[in-house]
């Protein structure tokens, strides 16, 4: 009760900003002045190392954008994430390595199939409650896997992983994993592109509305007939289509993807994205992304400390910074 | 006939131990609402304590070196409720964070086993040899002695809650945290001692099964998953319920091992527990949970 | 009042509370509430729901945090202190809610009210007291609370707070839920207990509940708490 009371105050402001259009113009001008800056910075950058550093920011950014709408704004303990990116990298790559698709069809294809797999996840997750939703989603996660290795049978190449997925074909013209500025500006582009629609376009229409309204008066939001089934199935249905997408851009430029897609490394990194940049409040857990990123670069060379060290991160910012990044520009939220 | 009442013990000695994990999981739960993902780890952990004493470090006998793991496995609880859980008390998006944070342990914990015990698979001898025929069906001594140890504690632990001031206090607490509150009862306390229980709980199932299914960092996710199911369909927070579940889940289990092959196990779990959570949400006892 | 000198009735005074604040989210409810109860006085606090009687009241027991202001319970100040380290002062709440341990029995909710070390030593005694003073407590000791009527429940909780072993007992609207003559029935045994020495401070909407029964009273007004004179406060009512 004291929550709503608070909680209400402070969402007002919020909700006038985000839905009478308030700021949308200009917030997306500067939004799309950054993305021609990253632009241009990438055909400055001479080291095709950083670029390739910041072709993974960009894959990463769709990722954990997706997480935060289906985590940080509608609230639903997703842990399922990587499994969308799995399925998105394993069927765009295996559509194009097997029916010879081009590659952006198979990317194409690769939402297609995200939007299946989310809605196989959603359906037994939105009938569970809170933390239910994290294990059971999580569990998911953990019984990939094994499951990778019997698809062998299939083609899915097991532990070694699929190998040899075809280069991505921009009209015809072959870009190879080795040319990093075409790379770079692909995927900037497409992630500049997945990131808008999710926080300008989606939730910033009746869904993103729709949210804001579930979280911070759950009551409220029945009275005035929110159909939180159908919203949340939606935020799922979303999240993994644009997931699934940066797992086809990533299979394309790697060439190669194996279970370690759902390793700990990436789990954990994800995991400090959301934590460092902060869940719900764009652009935290974009920035998080940068973040977390060129600081494991930069933690190469403690290799076998790297994954512990990730942990405690998370563990820490939680404790320390329990809105992240975003919560240091923003005093309330 | 004989093979199908092998497979039958077989599952209810196995039961008996994941038991033993299942309540620890629902014991934290049940007092302070928070599902503890580190639980999993706090195995893992268990198991590599009694390993090193055993067989890698000093070579201790079994009982001294699971002596010794104890009060550290109780610290280890106490430790991660100050200094991660209760800071986060009182927050506001306290599940999610509680979520993260229990997550996060979970990966420095594996971690920290990884870089100090390295990757790969350990095992403790069993401390018992040879097996028992009666009639045809054959058990190892071990898994009867494991068995006769997990129905053990959890029968410790059903005394202790029901009969004791402070298992009493756990109860209070996890029925009503203000009426605990206002009898006196010191609820951080209580926090902590459902969280040192737990630990200890988890870990001596680690070492209990270290024979069977060996040690290794990420092995905990296993026993932790399987736990939760346990929890799941006997009811959060509540013993009585994880005792029967673990029994059918885990002979269940041993079903599937023998007829369709043990890699199965896991995917058969999770089915489970899809299953469980669509049919009996709130389990089969969840009385702690109003 | 009048004819007693200051020093004895400072010693006489069990809680004296001075200009408290509190906030329940953003919200102010209290605003420099002050009020004392001597040793041995049943003393109400009247007024409306959602004016601040239950915050209150909470925030004297350590339940609720208290913005500014002094409380002394006992001659101490009790800044810092929580209700588990005031209980075992003798600064006990008896909430409007109950707040019983529903799956567990009557008896073992009323000897977890004696769960401190203080209490405990009394344990004996006050069940007695508790069960001859509800004998129908002693005859469902073994149901769950879970089952018990409303009636009931409140008994248990009443007598859990005694367990407790109280020097000043806070209830909260005990009538909360009850039919009229429960209502009468449980006040009468709080009169009673007050009369056998038991100090006692109560918040009920109604004055007309508590006739004849309290010694002073206290009206509480959107947070503002004023005493007054019985006589007034029937005629305000």
């Amino acid at each position: 009760m004291s929550l709503g009371k608070s909680k209400s105050k402070s969402a007002t402001p919020l909700i006038a900003s985000v839905f009478t259009g308030v700021g949308l113009k200009q917030q997306s001008l500067v939004y799309w002045l950054v993305i021609a800056a990253l632009a241009l910075v990438g055909g400055l950058i001479g080291d095709s190392y950083i670029r390739h550093i910041f072709i993974l920011v960009f894959i990463w950014c769709v990722v954990i954008a997706s997480w935060d709408l289906i985590l940080g704004y509608a609230g639903v303990f997703n842990y399922a994430q990587l499994v969308f990116f799995t399925f998105g990298a394993y069927g765009s790559g295996m559509l194009s390595i097997y029916a010879g698709l081009t590659p952006l069809l198979a990317i194409l294809a690769a939402a297609g199939i995200g939007a299946v797999i989310g809605v196989v996840i959603a359906m037994p997750s939105l009938r569970l409650k809170g933390e239910y939703v994290a294990l059971f989603t999580f569990a998911v996660h953990l019984a990939l896997p094994p499951l990778i290795q019997q698809g062998r049978a299939i083609g899915m190449g097991g532990n070694t992983g699929l190998l040899g997925i075809p280069w991505l074909n921009l009209f015809g013209y072959q870009v190879s994993p080795i040319d990093k500025l075409t790379w770079y500006w692909v995927s900037l582009t497409i992630g500049a592109v997945c990131v808008y629609l999710i926080y300008f376009v989606i939730l910033r229409g009746r869904m993103g509305l729709a949210f804001i309204a579930m979280r911070d008066a759950d009551t409220f939001a029945q009275a005035i007939g929110v159909n939180e089934y159908r919203y949340k199935l939606l935020a799922f249905v979303a999240s993994a289509v644009f997931t699934a997408v940066a797992g086809g851009v990533y299979a394309h430029y790697t060439g190669v993807v194996t279970p370690r897609v759902l390793g700990t490394e990436f789990f954990l990194m994800a995991m400090v994205m959301l934590a460092i940049g902060g869940m719900g409040r764009f652009p935290g857990a974009v920035l998080g992304v940068f973040i977390v990123v060129i600081g494991n670069e930069l933690l190469r060379s403690f290799d076998d400390y790297r994954l512990l060290l990730l942990g405690m991160a998370v563990v820490l910012t939680v404790i320390f910074l329990p809105h992240g990044m975003a919560g240091l520009f923003r005093k309330r939220g | 006939m004989t093979q199908i009442l092998e497979i039958l013990i077989s599952g209810i000695t196995q039961g008996a131990v994941y038991c033993v994990v299942a309540v620890g999981l629902s014991l934290v739960y049940g007092a302070s609402r928070i599902l503890n993902f580190a639980h999993g780890s706090l195995y893992s952990l268990g198991g590599f304590l009694a390993w090193y004493l055993v067989a890698d470090g000093p070579g201790l006998p079994l009982w001294l070196a699971v002596l010794l793991v104890l009060p550290v496995l109780a610290l280890t609880g106490i430790g991660i409720e100050r200094a991660i859980i209760r800071p986060l008390r009182g927050s506001e998006n306290w599940k999610i964070n509680t979520i993260m944070v229990t997550l996060g342990l979970a990966f420095i914990i594996e971690n920290g086993l990884q870089l100090v015990f390295g990757p790969g698979t350990r095992t403790i001898a069993p401390f018992v040899e040879g097996t028992l025929s009666v009639g045809g069906i054959t058990i190892t001594w071990y898994k009867l002695s494991i068995f006769v140890i997990s129905l053990a504690l959890v029968g410790a632990l059903e005394f202790f809650l029901s009969s004791t001031r402070y298992g009493q206090a756990v109860r209070a607490v996890s029925q009503d945290m203000q009426g605990a509150n206002q009898v006196g009862i010191n609820v951080n306390q209580i926090f902590g001692l459902t969280f040192a229980l737990s630990v200890v709980l988890t870990g001596i199932a680690g070492i209990l099964l270290a024979p069977v299914f060996l040690v290794s960092p990420l092995g905990g996710w296993g026993p932790f998953l399987k736990a939760f199911v346990i929890v799941v369909l006997g009811g959060l927070g509540s013993t009585k319920g994880a005792f029967v579940a673990a029994f059918i889940l885990a002979v269940l289990e041993a079903f599937v091992i023998f007829y369709i092959g043990p890699s199965w196990a896991m995917p058969a779990w999770l089915l489970m527990l899809i299953i469980v959570l669509m049919i009996r949400p709130k389990g089969l006892f969840g009385v702690w949970e109003n | 009042m009048t004819m007693w000198s200051r020093s004895i009735w400072e010693r006489n005074t069990m809680l004296e509370v001075e200009g408290i604040n509190a906030l329940y989210g953003d919200f102010h409810v209290l605003h420099d509430a002050s009020l004392s109860v001597n040793k041995g006085e049943l003393v109400a606090v009247v007024g409306a729901n959602g004016h601040g009687k239950s915050t209150l009241l909470k925030a004297i027991c350590g339940l609720t945090p208290v913005k500014s202001g002094v409380i002394r319970f006992g001659g101490g100040d009790t800044a810092g202190l929580k209700a588990p380290q005031l209980v075992g002062q003798g600064l006990v709440y008896v909430a409007e809610d109950r707040r019983l341990f529903p799956d567990m029995t009557v008896l073992e909710n009323l000897l977890l009210g004696a769960y401190l070390p203080a209490a405990r030593a009394a344990e004996k005694h006050n069940l007695n007291r508790v069960f001859s003073l509800y004998p129908r407590l002693a005859e469902r000791r073994n149901q769950l609370c879970r089952s018990l009527s409303g009636g009931e429940a409140q008994m248990v909780a009443l007598g859990r707070g005694l367990m407790s072993d109280p020097t000043l007992l806070a209830i909260d609207e005990p009538s909360l839920g009850l039919a009229p003559n429960l209502t009468e029935t449980m006040l009468q045994t709080v009169s009673q207990l007050n009369k056998d020495g038991l100090t006692v401070l109560i918040v009920e909407q109604s004055l007309a509940l508590l006739n004849g029964m309290i010694d002073r009273v206290y009206s509480i007004e959107e947070g503002v708490l004023r005493e007054t004179d019985t006589d007034n406060m029937q005629e305000v009512l």
